[in-house]
């Protein structure tokens, strides 16, 4: 068939519109969609988003709310070996037992521990606090350099199941690593939480805060952390 | 030495130039390797990628509705926590090991009850806190997957309560019959007790048996002191060594021990400091082993020679009465021994002669005479009673003991046999067949590691395979050459329904007492007494040595009284159609007990620098009269059985001589399954000699053919070819990058290392083809500037540099003086570094993985080359060329000096090992470490990253210790400075000798600046102003002037 035995049916021409469809769609929806997409991935794809509140059940419903709040226990009651060794420790059946071989000694919510406990068998806590397996946190250094643990953990004092407060992420810790002026206090109020931004600016005005400040030179090379 | 003919080579084909090598080092560019098949194996299918993409989306989709977590962890506290247990904190354990009689104590690095890593105990007098290849390496064994598992008991599978039990039910139904045991050599307290035990309630005769067996030293002993002793020799105050074919820097003997008394008179600063003399070591031996490659003089002499040269040394020292004897010396030979004995007898009273266990009792019996008539008994050396063998009869030895043994067995007089841990069916010598001889015993209690040739001969239905426990698992005690005891201290408990051999035997004997703590312990209480005894046990398993009075025997005082009944041996000068054949024992093989071992296996030999197999050795000439060449498939033939091997040319060997490695061609080597991420294909590594052994001689063989049977075997060699491109300045005798002198020379020049001068006073060559090439010797980066304090570390950075600013700088100093080449520093790096081992295929393809590995290098001819060994791993040169062509910035600089890699940010490009100078960064080509057995993953490091595919990795100086050292040093900050200053990279904590230094250079009082200033020091490449971290200590040389000087025979052996 030639083009002069078939006329143009009118019907079968796309409208003039159509032209711009094209300008459209890689003028306009291109562009809107991919800074959508990069915006998406920066927002939704950063541990802000995808780690911050992660707050997995528990084998035992342990409230630090409970204890670290209200009854006030030091973190390192449970958490020994904070101030000497890499990690923090989680403690032992027996730490639990302490005190709920009096205490609470028929708790429903407590039969795991007990069970733990007869058995000498771990329980299974749900790690929170995680840092990727070829970076190597160390809390010791941390703790020794006046970083309060509620500067990475946050207000646990508050939290009745625990869920993870900051992202971890590396930029996250060089943040600090850079001004670690901002997360600074006296060595003894470690644990303290709620310390207040007021209180630090008195300690780093003080004679043993400039000096803190003076020798924390926390590293900023890849080796500090990563080996 | 005319230096001006003395040239540096690597392999053969490079020093005559073959047309081979200058084909392949003309190439800036290897070949493409054809990889298409073995990739084919690995990459995923496309439908394993369209369900990775589909994965990929749907995970992505998910993204906005809920959160993803990287897998769920769990954290398993302790139910009771231990007191001393606090995780992330290792602790170290004192224990003690052996491996073929020698004992060595041990300090084990335990992450919440994982033993990790294998460290010497300083306190042991056998190694003074080092270790060897050997016993670093045991760890792995431990966490063998190829273990024996479970007993089983006449056939039937069973587990450690039925094992006991039937132990005891054959003990009870053993009276009045006929036991027999069989073990390797056991120096320990207990077995000789339970030895003892067995004869007195079975009348058991006690066997030992070691394939590598010092059988020879023992009938000398017997024959000079009329007793079996064993010679320790000290090196503290040895100022002239001559070594008869004794490989004491290499697997003989405490080697350990002996390498570092006899590296003391080598470090040159302390010994000129003293204005002392530099010790001088002959060696005179057949093969080119590691002690002949650190020899001042090495005598090339065939088997029978180094006889016939001890004879004219004692003869030349009045030593005994004319006898004669060996192979006839030749005129240059003759010279070299009046020389030898003329310096022996210079230094009276500093002189000392060792015979190796390869060389005829009359040479041990030689060199034992000699060292009374040199006054050497006392202070160098020291005769102790062998208390390898319990219940040892005199005048029998290893050999003749498996023997009788196997012509009891095939009488039928023997109804019970014990064998406790040895292997004979593999390592007997083929005209013993104890195979045969073991078909015919009518019950057999094997106690084994592994599933191995003497397990599969046994007869199931009456024979209990029981599994050995590991050195970590159990108790015991053992005593070194010296009578120092150790209590064996488990670090974990048994992994598998395993035995010790002290267990063993107490359940055979029907003992109320079976558990191996309470035997040792109960024992010990009993010797030593009731009182404060809970005390003591504590302080013996801390310190991990036994004070000296609770050693099973002192020095003995027996007199010399000469040769005994030892004649010298008859024989005839091997020719090219009857050659000679020396066995030694595999520096990475042993005896073959290291097989199932990837970390032993992947290790190069010092001296062929071949890996996973062994070679028929022969030297250059002789190579060229068989018309053979490296890699031909041979056939050797001797005492009247043929084995194949693979043909490899070994430059200073003797000629004449073929010489066979122990320990290869195991049925059961199942190293593919230890390492699964690794692509090798065959299961069998190497070549099994033993058929070829008799137990007659069984070192050494006469008459021996070899002949081309056709073909070639793949060899794995490491260092074959050089990197360089022939290229004017790129050769290597401008790049100088090994330096030594003559104690004469260095005395005229000290400083005849530093650049300008290199080697015996020369000038280096040329040095305008350096300008050409660098026209402007000083930094791409401007200089650094080591005074910035800390404040100054935040400043913004001036381009593309890192300021070295921080508090401590980090330096490394290798003395080539000290250094043996006995790759010790190699396998403590694999250890704490989780290293992967790749297999022999990708070895081929040279990618290894070691981060410190030890080149070779020979000097001079190919007849008779001297050689230098010298470690390399990076050396973290202040500018690298790494760092510039990273296009990630995944390797940059640390402001303490250390050149960075990290791991999670490397997209494996590999520009950066294009770029450097050294060739030690190491690529991950396969995901080695990935499905590896869980046992396995034990072992690991867990401060350190495991590295998966794609990524390149390389020497950090240990960084993980610096900064445990940093942070111990913070929280102690009364000690500091000792803390800081005792950091040390696993490298230089494990060797023997103390070659590496390791320190802050910011600390004026470091030894490692000490050692940089001395005027041996000098840096690799250095005019590409690499301002490495890591410098070198030119060798010194101690040569005798009036040693007979080597015809020149360069050229008189061509490479084809």
């Amino acid at each position: 068939m030639s083009e002069k035995e078939t006329p143009p049916n009118e019907h079968w021409v796309f409208p003039k519109w159509h032209n711009k469809i094209p300008l459209i769609f890689f003028g306009v929806i291109g562009p809107v969609v991919t800074i959508a997409a990069i915006a998406g991935v920066w927002y939704y794809f950063s541990p802000k988003f995808t780690d911050v509140g992660y707050t997995p059940e528990q084998p035992v419903p342990y409230s630090h709310k409970l204890h670290a709040g209200e009854l006030g226990l030091d973190c390192r009651y449970c958490h020994t070996g904070v101030e000497k060794a890499s990690s923090a420790r989680v403690p032992p059946t027996q730490t639990c037992m302490n005190c709920h071989t009096q205490i609470k000694t028929n708790s429903p919510k407590l039969r795991k521990v007990r069970e733990s406990w007869i058995e000498n068998k771990p329980i299974e806590w749900v790690k929170i606090h995680k840092t990727p397996d070829y970076a190597y946190f160390e809390h010791s250094a941390h703790i020794q350099a006046g970083v309060g643990c509620e500067s990475c953990h946050g207000r646990i004092d508050q939290m009745v199941e625990v869920g993870l407060a900051e992202p971890l992420n590396m930029g996250w810790c060089l943040d600090c690593h850079r001004e670690p002026e901002r997360h600074l206090r006296p060595t003894s109020e470690v644990t303290t939480m709620g310390y207040t931004d007021v209180q630090r600016a008195e300690y780093l005005a003080t004679d043993e805060g400039k000096a803190a400040k003076e020798s924390v030179n926390p590293p900023q090379h890849c080796s500090g952390c990563h080996r | 030495m005319n230096n001006n003919t003395r040239k540096y080579w690597r392999s053969r084909e490079e020093l005559h130039q073959s047309p081979v090598y200058l084909a392949e080092a003309a190439k800036e560019f290897q070949d493409e390797l054809d990889v298409s098949k073995e990739e084919s194996k690995h990459d995923p299918s496309r439908r394993g990628f369209m369900g990775w993409v589909s994965a990929g989306l749907a995970a992505s989709g998910l993204s906005g509705c809920e959160i993803i977590r990287r897998p769920e962890e769990k954290i398993l506290p302790y139910s009771v926590a231990s007191e001393e247990i606090l995780p992330s904190i290792p602790q170290y354990y004192a224990t003690v090991t052996q491996a073929g009689g020698e004992v060595v104590g041990l300090l084990v690095e335990s992450h919440e009850g994982r033993p990790t890593k294998v460290e010497g105990n300083p306190e042991h007098r056998s190694n003074y806190g080092a270790l060897n290849n050997f016993q670093q390496s045991t760890i792995i064994d431990l966490y063998d997957p190829q273990r024996l598992r479970s007993p089983k008991l006449n056939g039937k599978a069973g587990n450690r309560a039925g094992a006991e039990k039937a132990l005891k039910d054959l003990g009870s139904s053993l009276a009045g019959k006929k036991v027999a045991v069989l073990s390797g050599y056991a120096p320990s307290v207990q077995l000789h007790a339970m030895a003892q035990k067995m004869a007195a309630k079975f009348g058991a005769a006690w066997y030992t048996y070691e394939s590598v067996s010092d059988d020879n030293q023992t009938a000398a002993m017997e024959a000079v002191f009329g007793e079996a002793l064993r010679p320790r020799y000290s090196f503290k105050s040895a100022l002239a060594v001559l070594s008869l074919d004794n490989d004491f820097l290499g697997n003989e003997g405490p080697s350990v021990a002996y390498a570092n008394e006899w590296a003391e008179n080598r470090r040159v600063d302390k010994v000129t400091a003293k204005d002392a003399k530099l010790s001088r070591l002959y060696a005179v031996e057949a093969r080119y082993s590691l002690t002949g490659s650190n020899a001042d003089h090495r005598v090339r002499a065939s088997h029978g020679q180094v006889e016939a040269f001890a004879i004219a040394v004692a003869a030349e020292l009045g030593v005994t009465s004319a006898i004669k004897g060996g192979v006839a010396l030749d005129a240059r030979q003759v010279k070299a021994a009046k020389v030898v004995a003329a310096d022996l007898k210079a230094n009276q009273g500093h002189a000392l002669v060792l015979a190796g266990r390869g060389q005829p009792a009359v040479v041990h019996a030689l060199a034992a005479m000699i060292n009374e008539k040199l006054g050497a008994r006392g202070n160098l050396v020291k005769y102790y009673t062998d208390y390898r063998r319990p219940q040892y009869k005199a005048g029998t030895g290893d050999m003749k003991g498996i023997q009788e043994l196997s012509k009891a067995l095939n009488s039928g007089s023997i109804d019970a046999l014990i064998m406790l841990g040895t292997n004979p069916v593999y390592s007997a010598p083929a005209d013993v067949d104890f195979k045969s001889a073991l078909a015919k015993a009518k019950t057999v209690v094997y106690l084994s590691n592994e599933a191995n040739e003497t397990s599969k001969a046994l007869k199931a239905e009456s024979s209990l395979l029981i599994p050995q426990s590991h050195g970590f698992e159990a108790w015991g005690d053992l005593v070194s050459i010296d009578g120092q005891v150790s209590i064996q201290q488990p670090l974990i408990a048994p992994l598998f329904d395993s035995m010790s051999d002290i267990e063993v035997l107490a359940s055979l004997l029907g003992e109320t007492e079976t558990s191996g703590y309470k035997i040792v312990r109960g024992a010990w209480k009993n010797a030593v007494g009731a009182v404060g005894f809970h005390k003591q046990w504590r302080r013996w398993l801390h310190a991990g040595v036994l004070a000296d009075s609770n050693a099973p025997f002192q020095a003995s005082s027996a007199v010399a009284r000469g040769l005994g009944t030892l004649t010298a041996t008859t024989a005839k000068a091997p020719s090219s159609d009857r050659l000679d054949v020396v066995f030694v024992a595999g520096h990475n093989s042993y005896d073959g007990r290291f097989a199932n071992n990837a970390w032993l296996q992947e290790l190069p030999d010092p001296m062929t620098k071949i890996t996973w197999d062994n070679a028929a050795l022969v030297s250059p000439a002789t190579a060229k009269k068989l018309g053979v060449e490296d890699e031909d498939m041979v056939k050797v033939s001797a005492n009247g059985k043929e084995i194949s091997s693979v043909a490899w040319v070994m430059p200073g060997q003797a000629d004449d001589t073929v010489v066979l490695t122990l320990g290869y061609g195991r049925e059961f080597s199942n190293y593919l399954e230890y390492h699964r991420g690794s692509y090798h294909e065959s299961d069998i590594t190497g070549f099994d000699v033993t058929p070829v052994r008799s137990s007659a001689n069984a070192f050494f063989a006469a008459g021996a053919k070899v002949s081309k049977s056709g073909g070639t075997y793949d060899v794995a060699a490491v260092q074959r070819y050089s990197n360089s491109r022939q290229e004017p300045g790129f050769d290597f005798e401008a790049r100088a990058l090994v330096r030594e002198a003559n104690v004469e020379e260095y005395k005229a020049n000290p400083t005849f290392a530093k650049p300008g001068i290199i080697r015996h006073g020369q000038p280096m060559p040329d040095q305008s083809k350096f300008a050409v090439l660098h026209p402007e010797e000083r930094s791409i980066f401007g200089d650094f500037d080591y005074t910035l304090d800390n404040d100054d570390r935040r400043a913004p950075l001036r381009d593309n540099q890192a300021l070295l600013a921080g508090k401590h700088q980090w330096g490394m100093v290798i003395d080539l003086n000290t250094c043996t080449g006995c790759n010790a520093c190699m396998v403590a790096c694999v250890s704490e570094n989780n290293i992967s081992m790749v297999g022999k295929d990708q070895v081929r393809r040279g990618r290894e993985m070691h981060w410190i590995r030890m080149d070779r290098y020979f000097v001079g001819s190919d007849a008779e080359p001297e050689i230098v060994h010298q470690p390399i791993a990076c050396q973290q040169c202040e500018t690298a060329p790494c760092e510039n062509v990273c296009p990630v910035a995944a390797t940059v600089h640390s402001p303490e000096g250390l050149n960075d890699m990290v791991y999670n940010r490397c997209i494996g490009t590999r520009y950066c090992a294009n770029n450097c100078p050294f060739k030690v960064r190491r690529f991950n080509f396969y995901n080695y470490a990935k499905g590896q057995d869980e046992l396995v993953q034990m072992q690991r490091n867990p401060n350190v990253t495991v590295r998966f595919r794609g990524v390149m990795e390389k020497c950090t100086y240990c960084v993980q210790r610096i900064n445990k050292g940093k942070r111990r040093a913070a929280l102690n900050a009364d000690v500091a400075e000792q803390i800081i200053s005792r950091i040390t990279p696993a490298c230089a904590q494990g060797c023997p000798t103390q070659a590496i230094t390791f320190g802050d250079l910011k600390n004026e009082k470091s030894e490692v600046n000490r050692l940089k200033k001395t005027a041996r020091d000098y840096t690799l490449l250095s005019e590409l102003n690499l301002q490495s971290r890591t410098s070198f200590l030119a060798k010194i040389r101690n040569p005798n002037p009036d040693f007979p000087q080597a015809a020149d025979a360069e050229g008189s052996t061509q490479a084809g």
